[in-house]
């Protein structure tokens, strides 16, 4: 309807603070209309298209600060009336000039608690109608700081189309940390005329946002900075951007990234428009309608945005955070231990890009734990939610404090469609994306056609209630294909026709497996074989997410060729070459772990089980340990007390000969992966960097074992090793050690021949001068050898090491002096 | 005794499971893994059932499916004479070049010499590798931090590469008839053939480049898990100390 771009008019506190010194500026609309109307001709006058209303301020939220709140509905319709009759008064000879009701963010932040959704979405919906029913153009959303707030204030229904624009700090982000995009995310699914940036920064800042929104924003982009950076002069706020220097950055804006609304925010004057109006009267029309950004359909926390279309596919869905899948999981909830949930959560949101939380244990408060846990992971977990529960209160508790984008888990129509059609209303109005599953009142679908079949039923009643297609994702469900039972053997054929029937059938809707499934009552590592072949088939299929453990799924290239062909023949019922679940199940028996010393028993928490863990080489679960010891312990001390303490009594036993080597290797490991997750949390100086070492196997040599384990003792330990490999020359040697500022060097090597090599390179570092420290060791060096022959050849110390304790002996002792 | 053939035969995919039946397990358990730690033989079996063995089959199985280990080897049947502490071995074919394989003689009595063990005017030569991959994977897993896998992994290539010793070793009897269990191997670098060096005349002989192994400048076959020797079908033949 309109030519692009439209220019809004500028500050109103600003003005008003120049000509009236109120306590309350929304009840000028009443006290002194004259003013304000003023103001609002003014901006006219300098050539603003819209104007927006005095009531930033008039939500009773904001007015009760005053005791205003019952006068709401007054102030808002004479503020539109003043605002009209200005426009009014301009819109002649071909101009039309428009009214925006502004809404303001009140100063309450619902993700923080600070009010309730229901409350604030109450006061939108009370002033947006007072506003509408006194005849505004647009509602206008300013000043956004709170997404969750945001998708209140956009979920009030409204005849007229509404204008969202955020405010993004110095820092990039809005106030609570949500960049632009995870803000457009969630305000997407609500369809405003316009979205855009304004309030904060002046326009230079604004760029990189902008210029993000034109690429990735399907609405108009709105834009209206401060005059510059405030900046504070005497107690008042001072602006210092000249009007031509501020139009000319946002005809830029226009020409650019095609913004189609301009107006100034903080510190701009009537002067500010004008000048704006003076270059772009000139411009117009601009071809700002022809920008095509790539519209993705996105989900997100509070913080960031992820796309639902992964490439590559799928989307992972963590499912560990879930009471019915895990043991942990649902233990800690039965402990009341929310924030144990949420450590969970974090871990488990890693390895996938968004996490399925459900809650329903009976017998217990499902909506009470539901706001417990989402309460804490919206503000603590930067990945979106998957609200997974059958129970509409359930879901509705949760998206009233989850401030980003979620996914609904799930609607089906065993019931005929009436939960369906009560969750399907929440999904609109908080404007999420919907998991469908294909059950329908004869039970779960089994065939692909029944699958399909149910999935259109959804779809027409999803789309009849307002949602798009690209809100929902179906479920074709899976069977284990792992039970025997003649009647599913042909679970995961119907399953893959299933998926391929419903992306066909139905456009720009997606998919989505819970894949484990399909593996069920399988052991262990025959479940993820299985389970990780059906997976590649499925998203080969058109599968676009799959709920599922990531840790659990392999790559196809570390599945051998008889287990993939085992798999596939298991999933395709594949019979020519005998029962395929029998030589399955015949295949993975044996098949087990490395053995472990892992002691039953012992405790779970504090110091005392993490150096349990090192001690056992037991990895799992290091991370939640960790992240519980650093609430109460600095890093450094974990690492300096514990981890490493642990790892020197590891040496002594292995020294004393009670350890065998590869349990050695099991604790080195849990040693480096304890260090490798507390690395991050150290402080800058606090990592251990007690020395640094060249290792090398000799010239000639082609063996590693002994210089590798001498390696990982040594890094585990807090030392540098540049590990060179087999067969290296010393002048290699040399060169890696004064490129590192190496503190000593190590040579390592199998056969007699590599003594006499090491007396060589010994020979050639003394003619060049070099004296650092060299550690020597290999199965034929013998202490000996190295004191009549090697020391001789050499004007530095030299280290015999019968084994990689005695490398790390000899290394502390250097690295002391 | 009479060889077959004079030169050489290349075993290019010899098939883990022809080899798998040579591992050595006590080595391997004990000695390559060292989990032997002073255990009472009963605690040993014990330990060696529930856990080493399942470990065990796991590999091999992973080994052999994702050919991690690939086993080749080169053989060959050659003239030799003796000369004192020293054999002349003739290549066959082209040129037949003459090479002059020096061993050390016993001081002490019964003087034993290497050189003294082929009467039969005939000298067996092998050469075997498991090949490039295990190293490869071995590196792989390094860098995942999965040293106690590594280690797993390494032994049992090294003991691999015993068995497919082992393996042609089997092949060569038959093929000269000899009793069951005859024949010494004499590798270099041990005791009775102690001179590395030697190395290099083996591999000039058997071409050990055609299965992708080759010589370090101080005779180290790569690569790592690979394994040469010279075998005497004597009835006198066996492994003593210079």
């Amino acid at each position: 309807m309109e030519k692009y771009p439209l220019i809004f008019d500028g500050a109103m506190g600003t003005m008003i603070e120049a000509v009236a010194d109120a306590e309350c500026n929304a009840l000028l609309n009443v006290t002194r209309p004259d003013v304000i109307g003023s103001i609002h001709d003014a901006y006219l006058n300098a050539g603003a298209d819209i104007i927006s209303t005095n009531t930033f301020g008039a939500s009773e939220i904001a007015l009760a600060d005053y005791d205003l709140a019952e006068r709401m509905e007054e102030i808002n319709r004479a503020a539109v009336s003043i605002a009209k009759r200005s426009a009014d008064k301009f819109s002649k000879g071909g101009r039309r000039c428009f009214v925006a009701g502004e809404v303001g963010p009140t100063s309450k932040l619902p993700t923080l608690g600070h009010i309730s959704y229901d409350e604030i979405f109450g006061a939108y919906q009370r002033q947006i109608a007072a506003l509408t029913e006194a005849g505004v153009d647009y509602i206008l959303i300013p000043t956004c700081q709170d997404v969750l707030q945001i998708k209140a204030a956009t979920a009030v229904p409204s005849k007229v189309p509404f204008l969202v624009s955020v405010t993004i700090e110095k820092n990039g982000t809005m106030l609570l940390g949500t960049d632009i995009t995870a803000a457009l995310a969630a305000v997407e699914p609500f369809g405003p005329a316009a979205f855009g940036i304004n309030c904060a920064t002046g326009p230079e800042m604004m760029e990189e946002h902008i210029h993000e929104l034109s690429l990735h924003s399907p609405f108009p982009i709105l834009c209206r900075p401060n005059a510059g950076m405030p900046e504070n002069v005497g107690g008042r706020s001072v602006y210092s951007l000249s009007p031509a220097e501020f139009a000319s950055r946002l005809v830029g804006f226009v020409e650019q990234f095609g913004v189609a609304f301009v107006g100034g925010c903080c510190g701009t004057t009537p002067d500010h428009i004008k000048a704006l109006s003076g270059i772009l009267k000139d411009t117009r029309p601009l071809s700002i309608g022809r920008r095509v950004p790539g519209l993705k359909s996105q989900v997100s926390s509070l913080f960031s945005a992820v796309a639902l279309d992964q490439e590559p596919k799928p989307f992972l869905v963590a499912e560990q955070t879930n009471v019915n899948g895990s043991k942990k999981f649902k233990e800690l909830l039965l402990k009341d231990d929310y924030d144990s949930m949420v450590a969970m959560a974090k871990d488990a949101a890693k390895g996938a890009h968004a996490i399925d939380l459900c809650v329903a244990y009976p017998g217990r408060d499902e909506a009470a734990d539901m706001i417990e846990v989402v309460s804490r992971a919206a503000k603590g977990v930067d990945s979106p939610l998957m609200i997974d529960s059958t129970n509409p209160k359930v879901i509705e508790a949760a998206l009233k404090i989850a401030p980003g984008r979620c996914i609904i888990n799930s609607i089906n129509l065993e019931d005929g469609g009436a939960r369906a059609k009560e969750i399907i209303d929440l999904a609109k109005k908080f404007g999420a994306a919907l998991i469908c599953l294909t059950i329908d009142e004869d039970g779960m679908a089994r065939t692909a056609s029944k699958k399909a079949e149910i999935a259109r039923r959804i779809y027409d009643l999803a789309v009849l209630k307002g949602l798009r297609a690209g809100d929902l994702i179906f479920d074709a469900l899976t069977f284990t294909v792992a039970s025997g039972d003649a009647s599913s053997k042909d679970a995961a054929i119907q399953t893959l026709g299933g998926i391929k029937k419903i992306k066909k059938e139905i456009k720009d809707v997606r998919t989505i497996l819970g894949i484990s499934n399909v593996s069920f009552g399988l052991l262990p590592q025959a479940r993820s074989v299985v389970t990780s072949v059906f997976l590649n088939q499925a998203v080969f299929a058109g599968l676009d997410a799959a709920i599922v453990n990531s840790a659990r799924i392999l790559r196809l290239a570390e599945i051998s060729k008889k287990e993939l062909e085992l798999a596939t023949r298991l999933l395709e019922n594949d019979d020519s070459k005998g029962e395929p679940l029998a030589a399955l199940i015949k295949y993975f028996q044996g098949i087990v772990e490395a053995p472990v010393r892992r002691g039953d028993g012992g405790p779970v928490n504090g110091p005392d089980a993490l150096r349990k863990k090192i001690m056992d080489g037991d990895k799992s679960g290091l991370g939640p340990l960790l992240e519980d010891l650093c609430r109460t312990k600095k890093p450094k001390d974990i690492l300096n007390r514990i981890l490493l303490p642990a790892m020197k009594d590891i040496g002594d036993l292995f020294g004393g000969g009670k350890l065998p080597l590869p349990f050695v290797l099991q604790s080195a490991e849990a040693m480096r992966a304890a260090v490798d997750l507390l690395a991050p949390k150290l402080k800058e100086g606090e990592a251990p960097k007690r020395g640094t070492i060249v290792l090398a196997t000799v010239r000639g040599d082609v063996h590693d074992i002994g210089k590798n384990l001498v390696d990982i003792i040594l890094s585990n330990n807090g030392f540098e090793v540049i590990n060179l490999g087999i067969r290296q020359p010393v002048s290699a040697i040399l060169e890696a050690a004064r490129g590192n500022g190496a503190d000593a060097i190590g040579l390592s090597g199998l056969l007699v021949s590599s003594t006499e090599i090491m007396r060589e390179d010994l020979q050639s570092l003394d003619h060049q001068g070099i004296s650092m420290p060299v550690l020597v060791g290999g199965a034929a060096l013998t202490k000996k050898f190295t004191d009549t022959t090697l020391k001789k050849s050499y004007r530095g110390p030299v280290y015999y090491c019968e084994d990689a304790f005695a490398g790390l002996k000899a290394m502390e002792e250097i690295t002391s002096q | 005794m009479k060889p077959p053939f004079f030169g050489t035969k290349v075993l290019d995919n010899v098939g883990f499971h022809k080899i798998a039946k040579f591992i050595d397990q006590d080595a391997l358990f004990a000695s390559r893994w060292q989990f032997k730690k002073g255990q009472s033989q009963n605690e040993w079996r014990q330990f060696i059932k529930t856990s080493v063995l399942p470990l065990f089959e796991r590999l091999i199985t992973r080994c052999d499916a994702n050919d991690i280990i690939a086993p080749k080897a080169v053989y060959g049947y050659f003239e030799c004479r003796k000369q004192e502490n020293a054999l002349l071995v003739t290549s066959a074919g082209k040129g037949d070049k003459i090479y002059r394989f020096e061993f050390p003689r016993q001081r002490q009595s019964p003087n034993l010499c290497v050189s003294d063990l082929f009467p039969d005017g005939f000298i067996t030569m092998q050469l075997v590798t498991v090949g490039q991959n295990v190293i490869e994977e071995g590196a792989r897993l390094f860098q995942d931090k999965k040293y106690a896998e590594v280690f797993y992994l390494k032994g049992l290539a090294a003991e691999c590469a015993e068995a497919t010793a082992g393996y042609c070793h089997e092949l060569i009897r038959k093929e000269l008839n000899a009793d069951q269990g005859r024949g010494c191997r004499f590798s270099f670098g041990y005791p009775s053939a102690p001179n590395l060096m030697e190395q290099e005349k083996l591999y000039a002989l058997l071409e050990g480049g055609r299965i992708g192994v080759g010589l370090t400048e101080t005779f180290q076959l790569v690569p790592e898990y690979s394994t040469s020797a010279i075998i005497s079908f004597s009835p006198e033949a066996k492994h003593f100390r210079p």
